[in-house]
């Protein structure tokens, strides 16, 4: 039955015997479950019946019970259930509205997990306590009779020398980093202003024409600013016509004719300077080469914003980085494969410069088809490639080889060479890590021609997915959207 | 009731800050927090539980709670939504209670760089550690040499003063939450 008295000593269930034994328990009062007073690690026994349903802190409850325990003390726990004693399975309770929590054995057991470290004890039991529970009333009359509560006993034990794993590794001392001190950067996101702005677009007529689309969008993106657009004196007239900006004005970083006259850049500073000395929430520069992006310096402004990236131009706040091999070669990587990296088989030999193979000269022998070489299996990643053997074969053109390029074992092409023609292999390689095979074999039931083979040049082909200038710079102008409107910009916080 | 939500778990241990930081972050956050009947409840998976069990363990139940595994989707995505400050690492939680404009604080490990994976949103405050080995885009804790140092040496009170200060910020703001978002004072650039 429940008891419903918050002073009273409960009688021990039954099942709370065998853990009792002789020991006298401390019974924890209900009204003042805290015994503060009590010495840790003081008694053989404590009961607490009733108490945690009602607790804020039932970490902090169970803490200090099971402190009051000796090693090899038990804590007997009893608390109502929730399926037996409220029949609820959320508060607030209708009979009992003092109720914090509704337990079953598994939130009990949660709670204890949660309250205790593990291994400084073992769970010695935890059941249902329905001894003469009337299941046949419905307790809308009268409270329930019988046993309704969750029984729980808890033994202190000594705590092994070693701790249950958090699966996280100690700290150690990490390397600096050579630019900043050791410390803990806190930082934030604000937005610019953008009332004033200052565009640059120091470019030839050609260059103009191609960043219109991006003046087109600045002047969208920036409908309330008061925008100054700088250009070239030979290109003053049209940005006036596109009739976009507040403000249009002429200047001339270098001569319209750079052919015509030295380029001196710097020497324009001064000038530069002097036409737009105000003060400028954001700077922009448009031009694709970076040879002027160094006037952004030059102007008194909140934001400046360019391609490039902040390694090219530390002065950056906003940077569109742009693909750096966009000026290289189509080619954009090549390998050279040497012949150690092969495989040579008999009568094939190998030198420390060179796979070759020696056929007689008055009579060659026919082989049969034999792989004298193959190899070198190297991992390749996505893309198109193109493999060069250097490869010499001797004779008059008439003696033939067979050459083959495999990737995972599947050919990607063959062909056949003498001594005036040494076919190359273009392949597309689809997979990542895709094994790359090249071999050279002689003919059936034809003599193979004497050969030295020193490897190869593999060449992917790449920087060919490059942009057009007017979508960078309209990207540019798009990412100094996004950073002054949505993303803002990361400042290091200075209330820190 | 007003609520701190801390996440403490991302995907990938090696963007995890300590979990023994974490309690000590909590130990502070109610010394600290003038909202003295707020709410800190730490959140994750059911399978999370039990290292949860470790960080809440030191601190009144009545405060701190141990949320793993006991909210579904929708009622997490409400909490953060009404969170008082949200606390994680680089995972998704920090990206989801910024994007809500929540104050949050964005524990950022040194094994991505911070300027490509930031969490989004005004009221976002990144804290992250100088350290010469990042980005090492390293996904798992133990292949780190240095004990995840990049995170280890960002204290709890670092972290807690953080939270504290975004608190404040947001409580500035109007609706307390960054619906209109900071302008940049002038001359304070980075």
């Amino acid at each position: 039955m429940m008891p419903d008295s918050s002073t009273s000593a409960l009688p021990l269930p039954e099942p709370f015997q065998a853990f009792v034994g002789s020991d006298r328990p401390l019974v924890i009062p209900r009204g003042a479950p805290t015994m503060a007073d009590r010495p840790a690690e003081s008694e053989n026994v404590v009961h607490a019946a009733w108490i945690l349903q009602d607790v804020p802190d039932y970490r902090g409850l169970l803490r200090q019970w099971f402190g009051l325990l000796r090693i090899g003390g038990r804590l007997l726990i009893e608390v109502p259930h929730a399926f037996l004693c409220e029949r609820e399975l959320a508060l607030p309770s209708q009979a009992h509205p003092e109720r914090r929590r509704l337990y079953t054995p598994a939130t009990l057991l949660g709670e204890i997990e949660e309250a205790l470290e593990p291994n400084s004890y073992r769970i010695r039991l935890l059941r249902d306590h329905d001894d003469g529970y009337d299941y046949g009333a419905d307790g809308e009359d009268e409270p329930p009779m019988g046993g309704q509560s969750i029984l729980a006993v808890i033994e202190r034990i000594e705590r092994p020398e070693w701790c249950v794993s958090t699966g996280e590794v100690p700290a150690a001392p990490g390397p600096d980093f050579q630019f900043e001190p050791p410390r803990t950067r806190r930082e934030i996101v604000a937005l610019a202003k953008r009332r004033h702005i200052v565009i640059l677009k120091l470019d030839h007529l050609g260059d103009f024409i191609m960043g219109v689309p991006a003046l087109e969008k600045a002047r969208a993106v920036f409908a309330d600013a008061d925008i100054t657009l700088v250009v070239g004196t030979w290109n003053e007239a049209m940005a006036r016509d596109l009739d976009l900006f507040e403000h249009v004005v002429g200047f001339d970083a270098f001569p319209r004719n750079s052919t015509e006259e030295k380029v001196d850049l710097a020497a324009r500073i001064a000038a530069f300077e002097a036409l737009l000395p105000g003060h400028y929430d954001l700077a922009i520069d448009l031009r694709s080469d970076g040879d002027t992006r160094f006037f952004l310096r030059h102007l008194v402004a909140d934001v400046r914003a360019g391609l490039g990236t902040r390694v090219q131009f530390p002065f950056l706040d906003i940077f569109l980085p742009i693909d750096s091999s966009r000026h290289g070669f189509e080619a954009a990587a090549e390998h050279k494969i040497d012949h150690h990296g092969h495989t040579v088989m008999p009568p094939g030999r190998r030198s420390h410069y060179r796979l070759f193979y020696d056929a007689d000269p008055i009579e060659p022998e026919t082989l049969g088809m034999v792989y004298f070489v193959y190899g070198p299996y190297v991992h390749l990643s996505p893309g198109e490639y193109l493999y060069i053997p250097e490869l010499e074969i001797d004779g008059d053109g008439t003696m033939l080889l067979h050459l083959d390029v495999a990737c995972d074992e599947k050919s990607m092409g063959s062909a056949l060479a003498t001594s005036v023609h040494i076919p190359q292999f273009r392949f597309v390689v689809e997979e990542p890590g895709a094994r790359f095979e090249f071999r050279i074999a002689s003919l059936p039931d034809r003599p193979a021609p004497s050969f030295s083979f020193y490897g190869g040049r593999l060449l992917k082909r790449g920087a060919s997915s490059v942009l057009h200038q007017s979508e960078y710079l309209s990207l540019l102008i798009e990412l100094v959207r996004m950073r002054t409107d949505r993303f803002g910009l990361l400042r290091q916080d200075v209330a820190a | 009731m007003s609520a701190i939500v801390i996440a403490p778990y991302s995907n990938s241990a090696i963007r995890d800050w300590p979990s023994g930081h974490f309690a000590e972050l909590i130990g502070l956050l109610l010394d600290g927090w003038d909202d003295d009947r707020g709410l800190i409840r730490v959140i994750g998976t059911p399978s999370q539980r039990l290292r949860t069990n470790a960080i809440v363990r030191p601190h009144p139940a009545d405060r701190v709670r141990n949320e793993c595994g006991r909210m579904p989707w929708p009622a997490v995505v409400e909490e953060l939504r009404r969170a008082s400050c949200v606390i994680g690492n680089n995972s998704g939680i920090a990206h989801l209670a910024g994007s809500f404009g929540v104050p949050t604080v964005c524990i950022f490990g040194g094994s991505h760089q911070r300027l490509e994976w930031r969490p989004l949103g005004f009221n976002v405050t990144l804290l992250s550690r100088s350290i010469g080995c990042s980005p090492c885009h390293l996904d798992h804790g133990g292949r780190c040499g240095y004990g995840l140092a990049c995170l280890a040496d960002i204290s709890p009170a670092e972290v807690a003063e953080a939270a504290l200060a975004t608190m404040a910020r947001a409580a500035h703001n109007p609706g307390g939450r960054a619906d209109r978002p900071r302008i940049m004072e002038e001359g304070i650039i980075a």
